[in-house]
């Protein structure tokens, strides 16, 4: 049964990266910008949670949820729009400065000390179903994420706008002559990854509730690489690597022994180094040469 | 004298420090079929994506209807009316058939009268009834050349460029679009066509231009198709060939 409940709660991690990775998917898609400051986005609206500590939960949500999409769309406009069409590489170097220079901010702000932002920590209490303790964290970022993930995915291919934005990520000089406005499809793309960004705080925050500089780093380190092994240039591919590696990381660690877990990073990286060198386009990546006939 | 509704106006193009079209000056007035042909490398899909504004200009200016395309972007380009059908199709491979159609009404004037808009190109193409819900990587070139065709004529557009709708196509697929094509211009739409097959083109067309190396070397009418000298010249530059009308 040990393995059953490791499983769920692979599915639960997996599931939270997914979302993360989805955020930074779909920025990609639209811009071809990897975009390094996700996690800050995460940082700032735990900051905005530790702001609001002791209010309602109802009043904290939004106003974290604004802060992420404001920084969100700050960031499009004062700098991500001057960087289209610029080269991979301005575009990776420009968006690690801007990470670093929020975290550098966070920093000089509220100190490298952790800040208590505890939120929903009633999740962390569990419930049993036979020798399964299952915390109802884990049902709740499995519903939520599942449900975020399956309204993106309306969203994409039952809107106009969606319909849009799949196109601008497929071919966005074609998508522009065709009358689309990529401005437009860019920020709604950043909406979106900003709301899939406070929702993944809301469900990490109740197991690491004190809010650092780097709170959002790893987080979206590891969802980039899930991204990566995913399949950078779709969507579905890069969300399926995000839980690819969220799954990976959570069951390497049961599989660890308690004394070697220190190791869970190589070992996690060491998979993904061979996923790469087996698929290099992309785990769940199809031959586009047999699509594109 | 009315004024042309496309009119391209001492055009000049450059990549980088490269001159990829010089001087270009064409008119096309409504409801007429103008080919620009010429050899590889001419800068006749340049022309194209130019008018669309999805390359800069060094120098000149392209009117639409009277007004000038210098301060567009491509996709107020496309909503004002102008359709463009790219080289190699740029269909979008992973959407259905249905759906890159549905991508086509978004620079129509009027949101109205889709269902009818879809009708009239399955109508022309049958395939994109045939194959809706079928992801478009799946087509065969022709067919995805057909479907690339529809998606400019849901948009409804006043003109329709149109950038070597033959390339890589079987004889019997080419005549199928020729063939098409021909329907559209019976619908009275203006159309700008690139193509290399230079004497079908020009038989096709009300008027030619002939582009190379840049430049517009030569102006043809229909009946110059079987002028084969002629086109050599224009096309090699030689002096006999480099008359602009």
């Amino acid at each position: 049964m040990i393995w059953v409940q490791r499983f769920i709660d692979a599915i639960a991690i997996g599931a939270l990266f997914a979302l993360v990775a989805l955020g930074i998917g779909l920025v990609f898609g639209v811009m071809r910008l990897v975009n390094l400051a996700y996690g800050e986005l995460m940082m700032a609206g735990g900051y905005a949670l530790f702001a609001t500590a002791g209010w309602p939960v109802l009043v904290r949500i939004p106003v974290a949820l604004a802060v992420v999409i404001v920084l969100s769309l700050v960031l499009e406009r004062l700098v991500f729009r001057r960087l289209r069409g610029a080269a991979p590489a301005t575009m990776l170097a420009v968006t690690f400065g801007v990470s670093f220079l929020l975290r550098s901010i966070a920093q000089k702000r509220w100190s490298a000390q952790g800040k208590a932002m505890a939120i929903f920590t009633d999740l962390n209490q569990t419930f049993t179903v036979g020798s399964l303790r299952i915390k109802w964290l884990t049902i709740v970022a499995i519903v939520v994420s599942a449900a975020l993930l399956s309204a993106v995915q309306q969203f994409l291919t039952r809107t106009d706008l969606g319909l849009q934005m799949r196109a601008a990520s497929s071919d966005a000089r074609t998508a522009r002559a065709l009358g689309i406005r990529t401005d437009r499809v860019i920020v709604a793309a950043f909406v979106i990854a900003a709301v899939l960004a406070t929702a993944a705080l809301l469900l990490f925050a109740p197991q690491r509730p004190v809010v650092t500089p780097d709170y959002g780093l790893q987080i979206s380190i590891l969802a980039l690489v899930g991204v990566v092994i995913g399949g950078m240039d779709r969507i579905g591919p890069a969300t399926l690597g995000g839980f690819a590696v969220g799954f990976a990381n959570s069951m390497l660690f049961s599989l660890l022994p308690k004394g070697q877990r220190i190791f869970l990073d190589t070992a996690l990286y060491g998979l993904v180094i061979v996923v790469l060198l087996a698929r290099p386009s992309g785990l769940f990546q199809r031959d586009r040469q047999a699509v594109r006939v | 004298m009315s004024e042309p509704l496309l009119q391209v106006e001492a055009l000049h193009v450059s990549y980088g420090a490269v001159p990829a079209l010089r001087d270009i000056n064409v008119s096309v007035a409504a409801g007429e079929v103008v080919a620009i042909v010429g050899p590889n490398g001419a800068g006749k899909s340049t022309l194209l994506s130019a008018i669309m504004r999805l390359v800069g200009w060094a120098g000149g200016d392209v009117r639409f209807d009277g007004s000038s395309l210098q301060r567009r972007t491509p996709d107020t380009v496309a909503r004002s009316g102008i359709a463009l059908v790219p080289e190699g199709r740029q269909i979008f491979p992973e959407l259905t058939v249905d759906e890159n159609l549905r991508l086509g009404a978004v620079a129509r004037a009027r949101r109205d009268n889709l269902a009818a808009a879809f009708d009239e190109a399955a109508e022309l193409f049958p395939i994109v009834r045939q194959f809706r819900d079928r992801p478009a990587g799946l087509l065969s070139g022709g067919q995805q050349q057909q479907l690339a065709i529809a998606r400019a004529l849901v948009a409804d557009p006043r003109v329709l460029l149109l950038d070597e709708p033959s390339l890589g196509l079987a004889p019997t697929v080419i005549d199928t679009v020729f063939a098409a094509l021909g329907e559209i211009r019976r619908q009275g739409r203006t159309i700008v066509l690139v193509e290399q097959r230079a004497q079908r083109a020009i038989a096709f067309a009300d008027r030619s231009y002939v582009l190379a190396d840049g430049q517009i070397r030569d102006e043809l009418v229909a009946t110059d198709s079987g002028d084969t000298e002629r086109l050599r010249a224009a096309y090699f530059g030689s002096a006999s060939g480099t008359t602009r009308a």
